[in-house]
């Protein structure tokens, strides 16, 4: 069936600030083999690491290319915001030799690929059944906040919805977090979800919890408010668990915004660290807490994404889907 | 466009209506997007929808209305519309029925906006601040009424997809301190839904903060952004100016002395609408990635004029701290054309209509979005070709078409191929032969509240457009080649498994009473077995509705390994279908996971009808007795022979059917 058109092998990618995961695809329908994580500080360029990759693995030149980026990507220019990777897709390509190239947005990669995630690949964390066919929604916080959503196009392929989700204002749910909202507009003025829900948010959640409660905060990175939560620290816990209410408050809007009666994702690297606690926190009565929207929100499902590398998935599907 | 339109009146006006919580406002478009005789009627004056319909109506001299279009202010799923802000009340297909229409389609009011977006001019619009929309990209729309309702449009190949959504009711996110005393007095002053009232239970320092978060209250971007929600913050920020709000002040009032400058706390109030409404639209913005810009609709923004162009909306829209950039190229436009609904409802019943009309294009374009998922990607990209421009594809020669698809020109012969068409020109026949006697039936979903009379008719109208499709799709050639391997076929086993061990009984039957030896297997191990004792002359009839079960695929390699032939029925583009020698498509989707199957047992049965009859003409011998020696006439009409397969079907059939227990 694939006749002229083989697109294989493939070499697919999941590029973020600190690391560059490169995988491979040898045939249509086939597992991703040589998976491996090379350090961004390592090498100059882009273009540079996927040399590397290739030679340490052996593997000759591919014919597609994909790959997912921590960076919005407009235009034939893609720059990294977190480090000093820049580069143009069209060169990138003739360099590689490769027949297609794709440059997705790390969330983007992500939308992809959640309708082909399995159970192994999930955690539940509350809801009804996916309705069939309906829209699917992606939050994740990580470095920053990554949103994206996928509908259906009604011949049995999806369209992804990517945009600058994690920029919407945040809200405020309750008096407590009015006051943190508050403390926090003094800081940032436009107070955006994502300076809440992401890592560095849990340290400004923490700080503000901190001003509230006249503390002094400690110098603290993300791990740590995270570690110290759950225990004596009453700024931490406090953090934590306002992200997880602020999270739920957010990826309902996100539910509501997209009609994503298919579910709700959960990826990024903070909320799987928490474990098993997260379920403990007010995520999903928060994301369920919308008055007259309660029972359409209850029937939502809520997962978070445990797969190790979802993104290379995700960029051989955007292939798969030629789009 | 314009032209075109003009000299293609319909045979008879389509009546359109937007029906809002006050006011139904109704029209007739007379010719594609020319609306004629409008009229504004107010719900309260009418019992019900029907009252308000018959009473356009009868204002009007026109005949029978054949197609008619609503859009209502709430959402639309199944049958049953129930209004939120007002007590009318109707089943979609009984209304259709009291009315006498053939059509009645029902759609949420927003969504219909949204599909109008496409089609505004820039007479329809008025652009609020800067940025230019980028072409092609997702549209938002905000409308702020009686609710706040919110949509989006996301671009596919062949139009738009417009987003259900329900953003009016995400969480309300204050900006600045005005905002948070708006957002502190609804805490307040609105009815608790979600426990109560969050001030009630300040954290204590050192206390799990879990019991806190618990008690929040939900104020949606509608409580604030909307009629009710202008009354509200009117109030909210009279209590924050320290003046008494005036009693009962309505929405209307509040916007006129807004604009008259009378009064500090209207003004107040329409300013923090405004600023709000900008932040409410940016967030949709982010969320959708809208670079094709928001629109913004509904009753009261339209009425503020250039007040609003001048207010914070668009100053605010752009404040998104790190993102202004973004934003900032994003357009703004308010709509201002009061027929804009029209327009979208207009476009969404004349799509209905292109669906339900059973013309034979339509049916393979149908075919084509069905087998699209399994197609190879070059072959993908044909299939959307055709999809998008059917009717210049009916023109082009093949490069043309591998030229525009992007593909080689073998792609396009094997996409035509994979319809189950011999050649491109076997494919542009079917596209462009028209179906005769089309009956107006579609796939209509069965509700928990159909009566058992309404229940039947879909049943029936189901069963009887799937059967038409199977009919537009019938592939000469395929049955051509089943009969003759079953004519020569030493021996026909059939195979199925579930309930369409009832197909392969009813086919071995058929074939036995043909003379045929024939077993029938439904057991997986027993189907190894059989199919293990298949030698070259055996035919084995395999029947999946999937085409993926796997004992079911084993059989195929077995028969065709040990030398027989393999004739499937089964749907296009499945594994079975690439196994079988002979494969008699039958493309039926039904969810079997929650259904038992229905309509593609009957369609498979009606395959085993084909290729019998087939084979009854072709075969000299005459029919077998069955055991009970019940009937008498022997031998087929000779005269029914020489007619092609498919069409006398009655008369050598009526040996088999006319004989049942």
């Amino acid at each position: 069936m694939v006749g002229d058109h083989s697109g294989f092998p493939r070499l697919l990618g999941d590029v973020g600030g600190t690391n560059a995961r490169w995988a491979w695809q040898a045939a249509a329908g086939e597992a991703l083999t040589h998976v491996r994580s090379l350090a961004a500080g390592d090498h100059a360029t882009l273009a540079e690491s996927i040399a590397a990759y290739l030679r340490q693995e052996k593997l000759a030149a591919p014919r597609d290319v994909a790959f997912g980026i921590a960076t919005a990507v407009t235009g034939d220019s893609v720059r990294m915001t977190n480090h000093h990777w820049s580069f143009s897709i069209a060169e990138l390509q003739a360099r590689l030799g490769a027949r297609r190239l794709r440059v997705l947005n790390d969330f983007e990669a992500l939308a992809h690929a959640v309708p082909a995630l399995g159970p192994a690949d999930l955690c539940a964390t509350g809801g009804g059944a996916p309705v069939p066919g309906a829209g699917l929604a992606v939050i994740g916080p990580g470095t920053g906040l990554g949103v994206s959503g996928l509908v259906s196009d009604g011949h049995g392929g999806w369209r992804v919805i990517v945009g600058e989700g994690g920029h919407v204002t945040l809200p405020a749910a309750d008096s407590r977090e009015a006051s943190l909202l508050a403390v926090l507009r003094e800081r940032f003025d436009h107070v955006s979800a994502e300076r809440a829900l992401s890592g560095p948010g849990l340290v400004n959640l923490y700080e503000a919890a901190c001003v509230l409660d006249g503390e002094t905060p400690a110098p603290l990175d993300p791990s740590q408010v995270m570690s110290r939560a759950f225990g004596d620290d009453t700024q931490c816990t406090q953090a934590v668990t306002t992200f997880a209410a602020l999270l739920g408050n957010v990826a309902g809007n996100l539910a509501l915004t997209l009609g994503a009666r298919g579910g709700v994702f959960i990826g990024g690297g903070i909320v799987p660290r928490l474990g098993s606690r997260f379920a403990q926190l007010p995520f999903r009565e928060r994301f369920v807490g919308k008055g007259r929207f309660r029972a359409y929100l209850e029937a939502i499902p809520t997962w978070v994404i445990t797969a190790e590398s979802p993104a290379l998935l995700g960029a051989a599907r955007a292939l798969d889907n030629g789009h | 466009m314009t032209t075109f339109n003009a000299i293609t009146a319909f045979d008879s006006p389509r009546l359109l209506a937007d029906v809002g919580g006050t006011y139904a406002r109704f029209t007739l478009e007379t010719a594609p997007g020319v609306f004629e005789r409008a009229a504004t009627l107010r719900c309260a004056d009418h019992e019900d929808f029907h009252a308000a319909v018959s009473a356009y109506l009868s204002t009007l001299q026109v005949g029978h209305i054949q197609h008619a279009a609503v859009a209502i202010a709430n959402p639309v799923e199944g049958d049953e519309v129930r209004m939120t802000n007002y007590h009318w009340q109707f089943s979609i297909e009984a209304m259709r029925e009291k009315l006498g229409f053939d059509t009645l389609v029902v759609v949420n009011d927003f969504t219909a906006l949204a599909m109008a977006l496409p089609r505004l001019t820039s007479a329809d619009k008025r652009q609020v601040g800067g940025g230019l929309a980028r072409e092609r990209s997702v549209v938002g729309l905000l409308g702020s009424g009686s609710g706040l309702g919110v949509s989006g449009l996301i671009p596919a190949d062949d139009g738009w997809i417009a987003l259900g959504t329900e953003g009016g009711h995400t969480s309300f996110s204050p900006r600045d301190e005005r905002e948070l005393a708006i957002l502190n007095f609804a805490w307040e002053h609105l009815p608790s839904r979600d426990g109560p009232p969050p001030g009630a239970s300040s954290p204590t320092k050192g206390r799990p903060p879990e019991a806190d978060l618990g008690a929040h209250k939900h104020v949606s971007f509608e409580r604030l952004l909307s009629g009710p929600g202008l009354e509200l913050v009117y109030r909210a920020l009279a209590e924050r100016a320290g003046v008494r709000a005036a009693s009962g002040l309505s929405a209307p009032e509040i916007t006129r002395r807004a604009l008259g400058g009378t009064d500090p706390v209207c003004a107040d109030t329409l300013d923090a609408f405004c600023a709000m409404l900008g932040t409410a639209a940016a967030n949709l913005a982010v969320t959708l990635g809208a670079l094709g810009g928001i629109y913004i609709g509904g009753g009261i923004v339209p009425r503020l004029g250039e007040t609003f162009d001048r207010s914070r909306f668009r100053q605010r829209f752009e404040d998104k701290g790190r993102f202004s950039a973004y934003l900032a190229q994003i357009p703004t436009w308010v709509i201002t054309a009061e027929s804009a609904t029209f327009h979208g409802v207009s476009a969404i019943l004349a799509a209905q209509l292109r669906n339900l009309s059973g013309g034979a294009s339509s049916a393979i374009l149908g075919q084509i979005q069905r087998v699209r998922p399994n197609l190879s990607p070059a072959e993908r990209r044909v299939a959307d070709h055709v999809l998008a421009h059917p009717r210049s594809v009916l023109n082009d020669p093949v490069a043309e078409i591998a030229r525009a698809s992007h593909v080689s020109q073998p792609t396009v012969i094997r996409f035509c191929r994979s319809l189950g068409c011999e050649g491109l020109s076997d494919f542009k026949l079917r596209l462009a032969s028209g179906l005769t006697g089309t009956v107006p039936v579609t796939h209509t979903q069965v509700t928990r509240d159909d009566s058992v009379l309404e229940l039947g008719t879909k049943v029936l109208g189901n069963t009887a457009s799937s059967i038409l499709q199977v009919r537009d799709h019938l592939n000469r050639d395929s049955i051509d080649r089943a009969i003759a391997l079953l004519v020569k076929a030493r021996r026909v086993d059939c195979f199925a498994v579930g309930y369409y061990g009832a197909v392969a009984q009813d086919a071995q039957y058929k074939l036995l009473r043909l003379g045929l030896p024939s077993g029938v297997y439904v057991d997986p191990r027993v189907q190894a077995m059989a199919a293990q004792v298949l030698g070259p002359g055996d035919v084995a009839l395999i029947i999946s509705s999937s085409g993926r079960k796997d004992e079911l695929l084993a059989v195929a390699d077995a028969a065709r390994e040990r030398g027989a032939n393999v004739v499937a029925i089964t749907a296009s583009q499945t594994p079975l279908a690439r196994k079988a020698d002979v494969t008699l498509i039958v493309d039926h989707v039904e969810d079997v996971d929650l259904h038992v199957p229905m309509v593609s047992r009957i369609l498979h049965l009606l395959m085993v009808d084909i290729v019998t009859v087939g084979v009854a003409m072709q075969r000299q011998e005459p029919l077998t007795p069955p055991a009970g020696g019940a009937y008498d006439e022997l031998a087929p009409q000779p005269r029914a022979r020489t007619v092609a397969p498919g069409v006398s079907a009655a008369a050598p059939l009526a040996n088999i059917t006319s004989h049942s227990h």
